[in-house]
This record gives structure tokens, sequence and C-alpha cells, in this order.
């Protein structure tokens, strides 16, 4: 009786321990939403291009690592966005807070990789969109590792560099699912420096902003 | 009872074994799986660089580290991963011949984003007499003084496009810092949406001293004057001119197999007074 057992758990096991090798999984810091988008909101006043200096204190880990960081805040935000159990001010938030993220005049163009339509969207209205989707839910989930490229220096003086990472979105109609998609998002990142105050002393800090995206959709959606 | 016990042990084991090799092999909603095809995929132009260079702080070299996987794939492998599997027209005599000759030990070739050798050529779409026309536009990274680099516009291909007035000169730039960003090729160059409304600054985006290149001047011309709208990039294949002696062209190949993304797809051996034609055609259209 007990050999039978022994038979069919040692198996799963080694099933289970097999499997947890194609798995990698990331930390994703929660969002503190109005303190983040009060401080991004600060850092767009004072932006100015990157000095030698500064950029001598920013290591390439160290740019991927906060370009990284704003990925998360972004996709917290989208959950925020998407989550049926958020209440219109958090949703409000949300879009505040993931708007402030951007550089100002950022464009988000979607597309698939099986047409040929592609669409320009500013951040707000990518955003008010989603928020406005004809679902009962929607939940919204990110590959586990992101690309993060080098950093390049600019013509313009600004530091640039590039984010992707891939999303699988699933609508709900009565509890039944209704759409499943899947899409690579490759974001521009723009490394910022402002000037902050402290205690009279105007100290330079720097911080990583997202700009344009472009969104290609890999699978063809299913209705 | 003995046997038939460990025959049933045996037959569940195959089982485990065999499902847990399939779903590595086969896309499907599995989380492994789409984490593995990421991994691999040639997401970006910028991982193309780093993989043809075998560069030290990859991308996968990254992932194996993370993973606690010993990174035994040389150059050779790697430049070989980056070559189109589904191109039956790609000659592998051709391709083992350049593998060896960029991987020699005594002076290797590497590709170097900022030298030069390479060009961007975009199939930009555009809105014109109520329809739509597709623009080639050639585009390049350049340097300026202070090391830092943006895309140009180099040259302009033919089309149907004839613009009603005609400019002999560019006007001079009002901005000298509005440019196009050196990683606007990862967003499709949807930047080129902001710099052709960028009236003011338009001549930045175009490289002046050849505005008298075949086509240049008549799409700054049109731009600027509003008889066509940029609407987007609807293609974008990258040439390299390598050694003077090899051209490719990397295409994107966006598909569930491992070998996807930016990929060789056209490799051909020239000499060097081929590679000037080649770069004449690309760059002047003759």
């Amino acid at each position: 009786m007990y050999m039978r057992y022994f038979f069919i758990i040692i198996p799963l096991f080694i099933s289970l321990f097999l499997y947890s090798f194609d798995k990698v999984y990331a930390y994703a810091a929660p969002a503190h939403m109005s303190e983040i988008a009060a401080h991004n909101a600060k850092i767009k006043d004072t932006v100015r291009p990157v000095t030698e200096a500064m950029l001598g204190k920013v290591s390439n880990e160290e740019f991927k690592k906060k370009a990284l960081a704003k990925i998360t805040e972004f996709q917290n935000c989208l959950r925020i966005l998407c989550g049926i159990q958020s209440s219109n001010e958090a949703q409000d938030n949300a879009v505040d807070q993931a708007a402030s993220l951007f550089v100002e005049g950022a464009i988000i163009e979607v597309s698939s990789a099986h047409s040929n339509e592609k669409k320009h969207l500013r951040v707000r209205d990518f955003l008010e969109k989603l928020r406005n989707l004809p679902y009962d839910g929607i939940i919204i989930t990110f590959s586990h590792v992101d690309y993060v490229s080098n950093i390049r220096k600019g013509a313009d003086g600004k530091y640039y560099g590039l984010v992707s990472f891939e999303q699988t979105f699933r609508a709900y109609r009565d509890g039944h699912v209704v759409y499943v998609d899947e899409t690579k998002k490759t974001t521009e990142v723009q490394l910022v420096v402002y000037e902050r105050n402290l205690r009279g002393n105007v100290v330079q800090q720097w911080d990583v902003m997202l700009s344009d995206v472009e969104v290609v959709g890999t699978k063809r959606p299913k209705p | 009872m003995a046997k038939t016990c460990f025959l049933r042990f045996c037959i569940l084991i195959s089982f485990f074994l065999c499902q847990h090799r399939l779903f590595c092999q086969v896309y499907s909603n599995n989380d492994g799986a789409s984490d593995k095809h990421f991994i691999y995929e040639v997401k970006e132009i910028d991982e193309f660089f780093e993989r043809f260079n075998d560069a030290p702080n990859s991308f996968l070299r990254g992932m194996y580290k993370a993973r606690h996987i010993k990174f035994n794939i040389d150059r050779q492998r790697l430049i070989r991963s980056l070559f189109n599997e589904e191109n039956r027209l790609l000659d592998s005599f051709m391709i083992n011949q350049f593998i060896s000759e960029v991987t020699r030990k005594k002076k290797p070739v590497y590709l170097d984003f900022y030298g030069g050798n390479w060009y961007a050529e975009l199939a930009c779409k555009f809105r014109y007499n109520a329809s739509s026309i597709v623009i080639p536009v050639i585009m390049k990274i350049e340097m300026n003084q202070n090391k830092g680099s943006k895309w140009m516009i180099v040259a302009v291909g033919s089309s149907s496009l004839k613009p009603k007035t005609d400019l002999t000169e560019m006007a001079q730039s009002k901005t000298k810092t509005k440019i196009i960003s050196p990683t606007s090729h990862g967003t499709n160059f949807v930047s080129l949406k902001r710099a052709f409304e960028d009236k003011e600054n338009l001549s930045g985006y175009f490289e002046r001293l050849y505005f008298k290149r075949s086509h240049m001047l008549e799409l700054y011309n049109a731009i600027l004057n509003g008889e066509i709208e940029f609407l987007d990039v609807t293609k974008i294949k990258y040439h390299f001119l390598l050694a003077d002696k090899w051209i490719f062209t990397v295409e994107n190949f966006p598909r569930e197999a491992l070998n996807s993304g930016w990929l060789i797809n056209h490799l051909q051996k020239v000499s060097s007074s081929e590679m000037e034609n080649f770069r004449n055609k690309l760059l002047n259209g003759k």
C-alpha cells in the first residue's frame, strides 16, 4: 500500500526539482505612490545635462539597478491601474505616479508582430486607455528577467539606455478569460541629474527617468 | 509483484522526465519557457553587438552567472547563433569562413557601435496626398567632440515624393542640443515623430554635409512645408561593413524559436571596390 505512494511521490519530487531550474524570481518592491510622485515631480523641474564629474560617480551597474527599479515601479502602477479592487483614488494616484516616471513628451508606440498597424500615444493617454478597458478584471504578469543595455552618452550631454521586458495581459468577464495577449516592451531610459538642497548645501543627485516606449504584441491575441 | 512495481516506477520516471524536456523545447504559457526564450532572443541591436563581441558584461553571461551555470559558449558559437537559421540561402561555407576570420587569435575583428561602419536602413511611412508612401531613410551613429553620440539622417532613398517647393540649402537648427538619441533604435525610432514635428530644428537631424545627396533635400523640404506627415517606421535593416571584406545585413525575426530577434540574414564577401560600390549605392542611390 505504502509502496504505491512512494512510487508516485518520488517522481513528483524529481519533476518539481527539475522545473525549479527554469524559474528566476525577481524581487518586486512595493510602490509608495505619493512619496515617489512628489519626488519625481521635483526632479523634472531641475533636470540638466549630466556632467562628466557626475557620471564618474555613477557606475553602469548602478544605472542598470536604478533603471530596473523604475521599471518595477511602472509595472506596479499598471497592476494598480488594472486591479479590480483598486479604488478610483488609487487609480488616479497610479496614473499620476506612472506619468511622473517619464520625461516630458515621451511617446508610446503600440504595435503587433502580426499586423502593420501602429499607434502612437502620449503616456497619460496610454494609461487612461488601459484604465478604462471594458473588462471585469485584468491580470498583468511580467517576465522574471529584464534586459538592460549599457549606458550611451548622447550628443546633448544626457545619458541613455534601454530596458526590455515581457508582459502577459489577461482580461476577464463573468469569471472567464475573454482576452489574452503577450507583449514585449522596450523603454528608453535617461539618466538625469538634479540639485537638492540639503541643510543649505546644494548637492547634485541623479536619477533614471523613462522615455519613449515600444510595445510589440509578440503572439496573436486570443479573444 | 516487485517486478511490476519496479516497471511502474520506471514508466512514471520516464513520463515525468519526458514532460520536463518537452516543456523546455516547446513554448507554452509556462513562465520558465518564456523566460528561456527571452534570455536567448537577440532583443536589441545592442545585444547583437554584445554577443558578436562576446562582451564580458553581456546579458547572456549575466543570466548564466545568476543561475550559477558555467558559461562555456565560445565566441565562434555565439556568432554562429547570430545567423538566421531559417534562411536556407545563407551559404554555410561562407559563414564558416566569416566566423573563423573574425575570431582568429592573431587579429580578431569586433563590432564598434561608434565606429561608423554600420547603417540603419529605415522604411519610413508618411501620409502624402491623402494616401501613404514609404521612403527609405538611412541613418548613422555620429559622435561629436564631447564623445556624445546621436543618430543622424545621412541619406534618403528614392520614392514617389515630389515636393512643391524647392530649396537649395537647409536652414540652421536653432537648438543644438535637440537630437535623435543613440538608443532610439530600441523603440523603433519613434523619436523621429518628435524630430519631424520640430520644424525649428529640423535641419539638426539631417547630416548637413550630405544635403546634396539624392532625395535628401526633397524629404527635408516636404517635411518642413507640411506636405508629408511621418506615420511610423515599418521595417529596419542594419548594414554592417566589416574589415574591408565582409558586408552583412541584420533584420528582426520575432518568432518563438530560440534563434530569434536581430539576426544576420545576408552575408557577402566583397573586394574593397565592391564595398565602396555598396556604400555608394546605399548613400547616394547609385
